[in-house]
């Protein structure tokens, strides 16, 4: 059945000229899994907004919307309330309540007064969800990845037919992040609930959903199953910034010139692989150049010990590294693994209990007053908006850095520059990355500190995000960087390591770092393991095979 | 529904919240020592039970300084008492003005020991579980004001920290001035964006209906009833015991405490009202040491 129709929906912002949808077309079985995805500002909220009517956007908008074949305006809001559930990006200000089961049953309260049916329908979502340990806490008490689930949950106790998510994990940790997937998946599977989500880390949803939807500035470009829009974004012109989100084997069998059907999860991907290039004798990416055997330390922490609080737990315990002046290093870890910590005893804001920080081969405690901070280091908050006091993104990139010009051109390079008039809380959140980003990169420090730097950031600006790295690397700076994504740490860092149990693993190569992870390692590593020793990335796996089949070839034209 | 452990924190919220209203308005409005005493004694019985070690101790310690600041500036303030002590810059101390000044101190500390127990039992679910039916939207930005104030304050430490770092730091005198105002203004700028979000997630979820359920449910047991049946006629007790009693002024001169029948009466109904929870408290204590015996 139908449940929800759109025909040519166009819709302009007040004091816009530029159409935030453009004759926009297309309809929803009851009971799909729909993934609406595109760069940011392609107009994917205000989409999902628009077939939201209690949180539409204001705006001209034309075209229409049918609800199961009703004109979505046209029905009563006791009706809508209930039955499209909607989730959005932020869990922290999502909850209105101070207490867990006063949120639980928010919603409920309003469109039900019997109170043995709310504490009913409360008593089994929380049974389906599995959050029984979160009943009785406040709401400020749970973690992110808690936060979102308890919307979630809030949501579902109204029993929706249509749930609509506007990128309910990019706050969220990857493992927090596939675990709420996991719970959508699950929903959509056992209740059959029609569920609408955008996202910009589509990795598992790719493959999850039943259909895409990918917008580019406003339009709709490619509507269909998975397989077809894959193949869509891989041979347009048109989708070339939307292909970078295609999965992993999917850039790999587009990248070796495979033809038909393109494998789209890591098993297809691994099947794919062994079937064409496994016979190779080249099984070994050469690792570039070991840089510069004998560095100078930027960063060394001599059996750093810290906790919170006399009767806390440790979260660092003795721990201790060397980071090499121009290099990359990526520390991965899980939830709570004192990740943020650490770089919060590197940038002096927290002291250790005992042990040593040298920065730069100084104590960090001889740096006196600000010293450290001008010039010295520089850190990237976890969220942004910790950053923003001004009234515009100008006034924000202005105050560190007081040459115009440099400033505009560095806003250029992640292609803000046309925001910098507007104030930075009316940014979405990864344009408001790329601001903070731009601003922590302007202070010109000779040791960069980053938190998370690719949150809510699409595959695009990524991509445009490592180049920079690679040069300020380049150009001598130290990169200290704090991340789940195993794939952007493939990719730019010169070493990896693992925190855990309050320790720091030694460095290591990603390729080999990755290679020899099982669980917390890359697409790229799982799909090649077996094939290749050391292939962390699609651009390695997809260099390896093409030297594989030259060799095939080369031994083929020997024989003759 | 328990909150912590103690069995104050069982009662149902009508219970709770009339007997810390009987106990508070009695000790605030009475002014005679010996139930200011009283009341200061059931408060600190009571305060280990409800709050942890730590709280007990700093609020214990703050408030053993406040009573000696009150007591010794009272005198320089009021001058209204006649048994004249000593001179001090020129100023007569008087006995009646220092054991005013000490009489206020304790009911001052009394008070904040009974509210922060009262805080503490009355988590923030109950109050709106009591407000709900008479006042939802009163209940409702209470709920949320409670939950807004401890993120606005870890929302202000982090701006600065994080700041700090990009070398923006406060700078010095006019300037620090400034760069807290800019924070500040921030912060609202922050909070107001927030909102926005959160009113999205109410309408998106139907709020702004008239009717409204609960989804709290306490029940009104034995325990509730005792307690709320004590606490009125205790305190009625003592009302009528102390209109019908002697009176007691400290100024201008000090009267001696009336002691006759129905004072005695008046006292010990409020001694018994005040030290009840603490002795609640212990007798439960005691049987659940006897059940864990026998477990």
């Amino acid at each position: 059945m139908e449940i929800l129709r759109i025909e040519n929906l166009s819709f302009t912002y007040p004091k816009n000229d530029k159409k935030a949808l453009d004759n926009v077309s297309f309809s929803i079985e009851e009971g799909d899994f729909v993934l609406v995805c595109g760069s940011s500002g392609s107009g994917k909220t205000t989409l999902l907004r628009t077939l939201k009517p209690e949180i539409a956007p204001y705006g001209e908008k034309n075209g229409k919307i049918l609800f199961c074949g009703e004109e979505l305006s046209s029905l009563n809001s006791l009706k809508t309330a209930g039955e499209i559930g909607f989730v959005s990006q932020q869990p922290e200000q999502q909850i209105v309540t101070d207490t867990v089961e006063e949120e639980l049953s928010f919603g409920l309260c309003g469109i039900c007064t019997d109170r043995e049916k709310i504490r009913r329908r409360v008593g089994e979502v929380v049974g389906y969800f599995g959050i029984e340990g979160m009943l009785g806490k406040k709401t400020s008490e749970l973690s992110g990845g808690q936060k979102q689930m308890l919307c979630l949950a809030s949501v579902m106790a109204m029993n929706p037919r249509v749930l609509i998510l506007d990128e309910p994990t990019s706050q969220l940790d990857p493992i927090s992040a596939v675990e709420f997937i996991f719970a959508l998946k699950r929903l959509n599977r056992d209740m059959g609930l029609t569920v609408i989500i955008s996202e910009h880390r589509v990795e598992e949803l790719f493959v999850a959903a039943d259909k895409i939807a990918v917008f580019d500035s406003g339009c709709l470009i490619s509507f269909g199953s998975p397989y077809s829009v894959g193949e869509y974004l891989a041979s347009s012109p048109k989708a070339e910034r939307a292909s970078l989100m295609l999965p992993c084997a999917t850039k790999i069998f587009r990248g070796t010139g495979g033809v038909g059907r393109a494998p789209l999860t890591v098993r297809d991907g691994r099947e794919y692989i062994n079937k064409n290039f496994k016979n190779g004798v080249c099984k070994k990416v050469v690792p570039g150049a070991q840089a510069h055997e004998k560095a100078d330390v930027a960063v060394r922490l001599d059996k750093v010990c810290f906790k919170y609080g006399r009767e806390r737990p440790y979260v660092l315990y003795d721990c201790s590294a060397e980071i090499n002046r121009c290099e990359i290093f990526a520390v991965l870890g899980g939830n709570g693994s004192g990740k943020t910590t650490l770089l919060s005893i590197i940038s002096g804001l927290e002291k250790p209990i005992s042990g040593k920080v040298d920065i730069l081969g100084k104590n960090i405690n001889k740096y006196k007053g600000n010293s450290l901070y001008r010039g010295v280091l520089s850190a990237l908050p976890q969220d942004p908006q910790e950053l923003f006091i001004g009234e515009s993104g100008r006034e924000e990139i202005e105050q560190v850095c007081q040459d115009k010009e440099k400033a505009e051109a560095m806003a250029r390079t992640l292609e803000i520059d046309g925001l910098l008039d507007r104030h930075p809380y009316d940014l979405s959140g990864g344009e408001q990355q790329r601001l903070a980003l731009c601003e922590v990169l302007l202070t010109e420090p000779k040791i960069l500190l980053l938190d998370e730097p690719t949150r809510s950031i699409d595959a695009f600006y990524k991509k445009v995000l490592a180049e920079k790295l690679r040069a300020l690397k380049n150009d001598g700076v130290t990169v200290i960087m704090v991340t789940h994504d195993t794939e952007f740490a493939a990719e730019v860092a010169d070493r990896c390591a693992m925190l855990f149990g309050g320790e720091l693993t030694p460095g290591e190569r990603p390729e080999e770092f990755f290679s020899e992870n099982d669980f917390y390692t890359t697409q790229a590593a799982r799909i090649s393991r077996g094939s290749f020793e050391n292939a962390v990335t699609p651009e390695q796996v997809i260099g390896l095979c093409q030297k594989n089949k030259a060799m095939e070839h080369e031994r083929q034209n020997e024989k003759k | 529904m328990r909150a912590n452990g103690s069995r104050m924190g069982d009662l149902h919220p009508l219970s709770a919240a009339i007997y810390f209203l009987c106990v508070l308005v009695v000790t605030m409005f009475s002014g005679n020592p010996v139930i200011t005493l009283s009341g200061l004694l059931g408060a600190i019985a009571l305060f280990p039970f409800v709050c942890d070690g730590k709280t007990v101790l700093k609020t214990f310690g703050g408030l053993g300084v406040s009573i000696l600041v009150i007591t010794a500036i009272n005198p320089f303030i009021s001058h209204n008492g006649v048994t004249k002590l000593f001179t001090f810059l020129r100023i007569n101390v008087s006995l009646e003005s220092l054991l005013y000044g000490a009489n206020f101190a304790a009911i001052f500390s009394a008070v904040i020991i009974w509210g922060a127990c009262m805080g503490s039992v009355m988590k923030s679910e109950k109050i709106t579980y009591l407000l709900g039916r008479i006042a939802p939207k009163t209940a409702m930005v209470l709920s949320m004001s409670l939950r807004f104030i401890p993120l606005f304050s870890e929302k202000a430490r982090k701006i600065s920290r994080s700041r700090n770092v990009l070398g923006l730091a406060e700078g010095e005198g006019k300037n620090r001035l400034s760069y807290a105002a800019k924070t500040f203004s921030a912060l609202v700028g922050w909070s107001l964006e927030n909102s926005v979000e959160t009113a999205n997630s109410m309408k998106a979820r139907g709020y702004g209906r008239s009717a409204r359920g609960t989804f709290f449910k306490y029940a009104f047991g034995f325990s509730d009833v005792a307690v709320l049946s004590a606490a009125l006629l205790l305190t009625a007790l003592n009302a009528v015991g102390q209109a019908m009693g002697g009176g007691f002024e400290f100024y201008p001169k000090i009267t001696a405490i009336p002691h006759g029948t129905t004072d005695i009466i008046a006292y010990g109904a409020f001694f018994i009202l005040a030290i009840l929870p603490a002795v609640i408290e212990i007798v439960w204590r005691i049987k659940w040491k006897f059940y864990e015996s026998k477990i």
